[in-house]
């Protein structure tokens, strides 16, 4: 399931010091999206994916 | 386009998507806090990203002003631009329908004074055909607000996933604070005293 701001607890507006993002072209694929997601969560805290070409089923994007 | 953004962030920040009319290709998010973006004091910031696919024979399907946005803010457009140029690619070859594709977008950023992120001949394409070189299409520009923040553009850490576009990792930070050693300031020195002083 995707977790939106509306099902997220506000806290207040932090300021924003650090961002990290991860660009990619997935190409449509979703073994390449779980490929990149895999290698994210396992890496250094990440704020945002912003993918390019995304695979799509019944045109919706992939959730988890 | 797609765009997915941790929880932890969104508890953090406000965030507003936004899709320009005019192409698919490309979207947005605004990213605002009264608190300050970066250590300076704006109170947001924007990140865009763009898929200009080609288009035979031309433009491609985001056109240079879609995507290279004159803000007054900080502003961070990362995307596959499907444009070849020598800034990002100095050994390769080009051809004129390529110097002249990607002119467009170079020639706007450079008006508005962005910075490309890119490290020059860091390959972020490896095609599957051997009958094509390895390129430089996926590219990150950055205004002049928020080229301060930048800390890394890395195409190298990330392990391939198969795509044959390489995953790249952005990361902004505060400025660091200005290290500058302490120096006189001779303009606000007495010299018509000082100079009568020494004469004495």
């Amino acid at each position: 399931m995707i977790n939106t701001p509306d099902t997220t607890s506000r806290q207040g507006l932090a300021p924003a010091d650090y961002l990290t993002l991860v660009q990619h072209n997935s190409r449509g694929s979703w073994d390449v999206f779980l490929s990149l997601f895999s290698s994210v969560t396992e890496g250094p805290p990440t704020d945002m994916v912003l993918i390019q070409d995304p695979p799509s089923s019944k045109g919706f994007l992939p959730g988890f | 386009m797609a765009c997915y953004i941790s929880t932890n962030f969104l508890r953090r920040l406000a965030v507003l998507p936004s899709f320009p009319p005019e192409t698919d290709d490309f979207m947005s998010l605004n990213v605002s806090t009264p608190q300050g973006c970066f250590g300076t004091s704006s109170s947001h910031f924007t990140i865009g990203t763009a898929h200009a696919r080609p288009h035979t024979p031309f433009p491609h399907s985001v056109s240079p002003k879609s995507s290279i946005l004159d803000l007054d803010h900080p502003y961070l457009v990362p995307g596959d631009f499907n444009i070849h140029n020598a800034a990002t690619d100095p050994s390769r070859l080009l051809s004129s329908k390529e110097e002249k594709e990607s002119a467009t977008y170079f020639d706007r950023a450079s008006d508005l004074d962005f910075t490309l992120l890119n490290t020059p001949a860091v390959y972020t394409q490896f095609p599957f055909s051997a009958n094509h070189r390895p390129s430089t299409i996926d590219l990150a520009f950055a205004n002049p607000q928020m080229f301060p923040a930048i800390r890394s553009w890395d195409a190298l850490s990330l392990p391939s996933t198969g795509s044959d576009h390489t995953p790249i990792m952005i990361s902004l930070r505060p400025p660091p604070p200005n290290k500058d050693k302490p120096r006189p300031h001779w303009e606000e020195a007495d010299w018509p005293g000082l100079t009568d002083k020494l004469k004495k």
